[in-house]
């Protein structure tokens, strides 16, 4: 079941469209990767989602409501943390956990209980009396993601939540949100950062240029973007002219070469393009077995996140 | 519906309003609430002692009735005047930053993403400088009140001078809200604040009773009196530029007062011998006051409810 759906949303500013006809879902539950250079309209979209921007036409529906026809629905549903941190110098970390609380109408001895938990989930109950102003990057962008939760949302949305973190802090922050993927929450998160959706993310969505390039669950998409899985077959020494022959001669084997190491010396590893599925796979090491190629390993390569940007995107943006 | 309306129900729902009790905290934390409450009524009392000290040098001041009710009259003056003059100087400086500190400090777009309603933004900021404002006033009641002890003023006319400096803190935190919700930064709301509130105590009467005396001149200057239509229509206009500016419905419903009797009406004797009854201009600057807030709050409030677009 999809707890957002984007239909058709175009955000036009004087001469320039932000966001293009954009229209994805994101399944409940799931950490779902809002992926894309600058300026592709991540932000945009996210703007009108969270009800802060208006769109120039389609709408968007958040657990069932439309950001348009009910935006006080959505924004109970929602918990959103924008890719700034918003600061009043003069509040306590808990002072002001509880300030956000409040402006949920959480009921005063509710909100005692709710910040302790929430602190505790942040890891920051030794910060309960200090300034916000005196926290490091890192425990204030915990402390953003702490206010995000007082309300309890179904879907937290997210920019760039890593952004300008050391990468200690960066590994927290990726950590809390896998602990709250598990605790039932959608997380949609905009990122330009690929590690991080190819770490924690079930889905993602490529956009540019405000378009929508791919969406869907990582997995899926792999294989959509990438069709062929590429294996890598390491032999011992070994005619590797004839053994090329050999694998090239199997069902489903597209293409091999053999690897190259960083100073372009050949390597015994074989690179096998494959468009079989798993069960092909373990028959193609089979046969290979059978035909009496000293095979030291055969694993598949799984292409990063990079590779697939790279495929997905066209490197243009507004 | 009825209990809500109950005064007490208004006040838990004021204090339960989060961006009061947010406003209230930072502006009282530390000892910063209680400098410029300490500051503010050492410069009032060392302003009446002056007074005194003046009335009893130039040997104005004796053991007569009149004498003293002079000086009980020129104390409530100086430190209604005085207190006119920190309203006009505190409300754009509390209430500028408002909306505009809150986008400032980036914490805006996180309010808006709460339930937090905007009316509730709205109220909360504008009800807490109301409040710090009001404070000022009511801790200077003290101090006044040392006129009873003199003579010249009655806790009626004491009363009606704090009702007129509450309605015109309300008014001017209007404004200071407003152009803060209209501004992107607070050095521009503060700027915009000052000049508005400074039109509208000093420029825009100046303007228009040189409008008004002028018209009056060229009307005058004929051989034939105007007729009572027009002199009324003439009256009712300056009456009501009197009326809508803090300082001049002030001092003309005192001057009613001290030469009527009277803090209701006073009556107009016109060249034809007919006679016009006039309000005290403090009855219309109060409700237009009041009046007028409500519309600025109320544009305020849909300009935070308002979309970026």
């Amino acid at each position: 079941m999809s707890i957002i759906e984007i239909d058709n949303l175009v955000k036009r500013y004087k001469g320039l469209t932000a966001v293009d006809h954009l229209s994805l879902s994101v399944p409940a539950g799931a950490i779902y990767g809002f992926v894309g250079p600058n300026g592709a309209g991540k932000t945009s979209t996210m703007r009108i989602l969270t009800t802060l921007m208006e769109a120039t036409s389609g709408d968007a529906r958040i657990a069932g409501y439309s950001v348009t026809k009910n935006p006080r629905d959505v924004r109970r549903a929602i918990g959103y943390m924008p890719d700034f941190f918003g600061v009043y110098n003069d509040m306590t970390v808990w002072e002001y956990l509880d300030f956000f609380s409040a402006c949920y109408d959480i009921d005063a001895n509710e909100r005692a209980v709710i910040n302790r938990d929430l602190l505790e989930l942040v890891d920051l109950p030794h910060k309960r009396d200090a300034m916000v102003d005196s926290l490091s990057r890192g425990m204030k962008q915990r402390l953003a993601l702490a206010r995000t939760l007082a309300h309890d949302p179904q879907v937290l949305i997210l920019d760039e939540p890593a952004s300008g973190l050391d990468p200690r802090a960066r590994v927290e922050i990726r950590e809390l949100l896998v602990e709250l993927a598990r605790m039932g929450k959608t997380i949609f998160f905009s990122t330009h950062i690929l590690a991080d959706v190819a770490e924690i993310c079930s889905d993602i969505g490529i956009v540019e240029a405000g378009k929508l390039v791919t969406s869907g669950g990582v997995a899926d998409m792999q294989r959509a973007l990438v069709p062929t899985r590429q294996y890598q077959l390491r032999l011992l020494e070994a005619d590797f002219a004839a053994a090329q022959t050999t694998v090239g001669q199997q069902t489903h084997v597209a293409a091999v070469q053999r690897a190259t190491d960083d100073q372009g010396e050949l390597t015994s590893t074989l690179l096998i393009d494959f468009t079989g599925d798993d069960a092909a796979a373990s028959a193609l090491l089979i046969a290979l077995v059978q035909a009496g190629l000293p095979i030291l390993e055969f694993s598949e390569t799984a292409h990063d996140m990079e590779d697939l940007f790279m495929r997905a995107t066209r490197g243009i943006v507004n | 519906m009825a209990t809500r309306l109950r005064p007490l129900n208004i006040v838990r729902r004021t204090l339960a309003n989060p961006i009061v009790t947010k406003e209230l905290r930072s502006r009282m934390r530390g000892n910063r609430g209680v400098v410029i409450l300490s500051v503010y009524l050492t410069a009032l009392t060392m302003v009446i002692l002056f007074l005194y000290a003046t009335f009893i040098g130039s040997g104005d001041i004796g053991f007569s009735v009149a004498d003293r009710q002079s000086f009980g009259k020129a104390v409530f003056a100086v430190t209604f005047g005085l207190q006119l003059f920190l309203i006009a100087i505190l409300t754009p400086a509390m209430t500028a930053g408002s909306i505009a500190g809150e986008r400032e400090r980036q914490t805006y777009d996180l309010l808006r993403t709460t339930t937090l309603s905007a009316r509730s933004m709205v109220l909360g900021k504008l009800g807490t400088a109301v409040a710090f404002v009001g404070l000022l006033i009511l801790a200077t009641l003290p101090l006044q009140s040392v006129v009873f002890f003199i003579g010249g003023v009655s806790p009626v006319e004491l009363l009606l001078s704090v009702l007129i400096l509450l309605v015109t803190a309300l008014m001017f935190s209007a404004f200071g809200v407003l152009l803060s919700c209209l501004t992107k930064r607070v050095i521009s709301a503060t700027i915009l604040s000052y000049t508005v509130i400074m039109f509208i105590i000093v420029i825009l009467p100046i303007m228009l009773l040189i409008g008004v005396a002028s018209g009056t001149g060229t009307i005058f200057s004929g051989v034939n009196t105007p007729p009572d239509v027009v002199l009324t229509i003439l009256l009712f206009a300056f009456w009501g530029i009197v009326a809508t500016n803090p300082a001049a419905a002030s001092v003309a419903s005192e001057i009613i007062l001290i030469d009527q009797q009277s803090y209701w009406w006073t009556t107009l004797d016109l060249p034809s011998g007919a006679t016009i009854g006039l309000p005290s201009p403090w009855l219309i600057y109060v409700p237009f006051a009041i009046l007028l807030s409500a519309i600025l709050i109320t544009i305020a409030t849909s300009l935070v409810r308002r979309k970026e677009r």
